[in-house]
């Protein structure tokens, strides 16, 4: 018997994780964001897409706080996103994947995936390098652990990414658009790990256009335009079916081509 | 290489050659009838001054290594200073930035020789007496200067202040042309303002700025001939002894000129070398 994500997880029973309140950003006179509620219970894995300019990145960018929102209210885990001291706290929490991968170039793979356990867990060298190949294990890629980041190819890279950000052993993991600067015969490496990943039950906020991926791991499709949430819907329905008129153009533009 | 190509490299190597040699016969020529003497065996002659009884080929390794010392020492804290106020000029506080960018022009935008004089007369005079009088004696016993031990504080001072003033720019520039994503990822990954600096940023940006960093270190090195001014005996002042009290101008000059392109020689050497050190492996 097939179980989709659904049937197995009792999300209803999960608690809320993330609650994004009326969450606004500008760019100087730009609206970026215009008011956007979102709640995701623990466990829960969210796919995100929209049109570029949307504000979907930027709004996974306000959850760690890479971009501070200029009103409303964003709590992760409970704590208030705020100016101030709880800022570590929740970065620690929220383990973020880039576009761009942005490895660090003059630290080695295992390097790079154990320095925030050291500099910020304060793990010592060893528990937090054998933590690391524990890691570079799981996304496949442990036999690189000794090369430098320009030495692997971007699938590669992009695996170690999620292995350095699953080192923090974040509660929640946001992927602002993983896999669209790779070559398409890459992409697939990094969904399977980040499909993994979603099994294991991590709570999961991923800008993608990635229609598989959606449809085998993710709970809920999000569909944002203009800086706000337009239609919210079951990966099945929101393909198969969308609700809103910006969502049939979006969509009919991505899977026309 | 074709051979049209390697006969037009001969030519203009011959050339080059050609050009070396008529002005060293003109000068040799200048030097014959103008009757200026150039007697090598100067270096063999007793120094006429210092007190250690020693000829001027001993004065002058102990000018070329009194001229190192300096130097490295100013390299080292010109570069310290250099990064701090570098990243001052980034800083977020503007007040931070405003008194680094204030540092930067001012020290950066006056005739080193002033600043040197400066120092010498006024800032190490202000100094508190205790700090000034130990301090002197330190420096003018590890520098083997005896009693001028205040000429080095300024030296020192001056150049690693005036040197920093440029390096901070270049420190600036380095860290600008790390990707933003580089803090980003730090930042995100709960590393404080001050980790990310020191274990990212600056490691991508110091990589980045080792060959300008280089051409600063050699400006200092040529830059510190200004410290025979205030009365320290370093390669010029060596010179100017030579020069001065054995009439030796020809000597004396193709001399330091030999000793100066030694210390930036290796200077260069040794940066290639880090640099060489320092690249990252890629595919």
């Amino acid at each position: 018997m097939t179980q989709t994500p659904h049937e197995s997880k009792h999300l209803e029973s999960a608690p809320d994780i993330i609650v994004a309140r009326d969450v606004h950003k500008y760019f100087g006179s730009f609206h970026a964001l215009q008011g956007v509620n979102m709640t995701v219970k623990k466990g829960e894995v969210v796919v995100i897409i929209g049109p570029s300019g949307s504000g979907k990145s930027t709004f996974i960018r306000t959850l760690n706080r890479l971009e501070p929102h200029n009103k409303g209210e964003i709590t992760i885990d409970g704590i208030e996103l705020r100016e101030g001291s709880n800022l570590d706290a929740i970065r620690r929490e929220v383990g973020m994947v880039f576009q761009s991968f942005n490895l660090f170039p003059h630290l080695s793979v295992l390097q790079n995936v154990a320095l925030a356990p050291m500099k910020v867990r304060k793990q010592d060298k060893a528990t937090a390098e054998k933590g690391a190949m524990d890691l570079l294990e799981r996304v496949g890629i442990a036999n690189q652990a000794a090369k430098y980041p320009a030495q692997l190819s971007g699938g590669q890279q992009q695996r170690v990414a999620i292995a350095r950000a699953l080192a923090m052993q974040p509660k929640i993991m946001l992927f602002d658009e993983p896999t669209s600067a790779l070559d398409p015969e890459m992409i697939k490496e990094v969904l399977d790990v980040m499909k993994g990943l979603a099994r294991s039950g991590m709570t999961m906020l991923c800008v993608t256009h990635e229609m598989g991926f959606a449809r085998e791991v993710a709970d809920r499709v999000v569909f944002f335009d203009q800086g706000n949430i337009v239609e919210e819907n079951t990966p099945e329905g929101f393909y198969a079916n969308p609700k809103h008129e910006r969502s049939k153009l979006f969509l009919s533009q991505i899977l026309g081509h | 290489m074709t051979q049209r190509n390697s006969i037009l490299q001969g030519v203009l190597l011959l050339l080059f050659v050609g050009v070396l040699l008529l002005v060293g016969v003109q000068v040799a020529e200048g030097i014959a009838r103008n009757k200026i003497g150039v007697d090598w065996s100067v270096f063999e002659r007793k120094a006429s001054y210092g007190n250690d009884d020693v000829n001027y080929l001993a004065k002058f390794f102990q000018a070329l290594w009194f001229t190192v010392r300096i130097s490295l020492l100013s390299i080292v804290l010109a570069l310290l200073l250099g990064i701090v106020v570098g990243v001052s000029r980034l800083s977020s506080n503007p007040v931070v930035r405003g008194v680094s960018s204030f540092y930067v022009e001012l020290f950066r935008n006056t005739p080193l020789l002033i600043q040197i004089f400066f120092w010498y007369f006024a800032l190490v005079a202000a100094l508190p007496e205790g700090v000034r009088l130990a301090l002197g004696d330190a420096l003018g016993n590890a520098f083997n200067v005896p009693g001028l031990g205040e000429a080095v504080i300024a030296s020192v001072g001056a150049l690693s202040i005036y040197t920093s003033s440029y390096i901070a720019e270049t420190v600036r520039a380095g860290i600008q042309s790390v990707p933003k994503g580089q803090f980003e990822a730090a930042s995100s990954l709960g590393l404080s303002g001050t980790q990310s600096l020191t274990q990212i940023i600056l490691p991508q940006a110091l990589r980045v700025v080792i060959p300008p960093l280089g051409n600063q270190f050699l400006n200092l090195t040529k830059n510190s001939s200004l410290v025979h001014a205030i009365g320290l005996s370093d390669l010029f002042f060596w010179n100017v002894q030579v020069q001065s009290g054995e009439g030796q101008g020809v000597v004396a000059i193709i001399s330091i000129t030999l000793g100066y392109l030694l210390l930036s020689l290796t200077i260069t050497g040794i940066l290639n070398l880090i640099n060489g050190r320092l690249t990252l492996p890629s595919r």
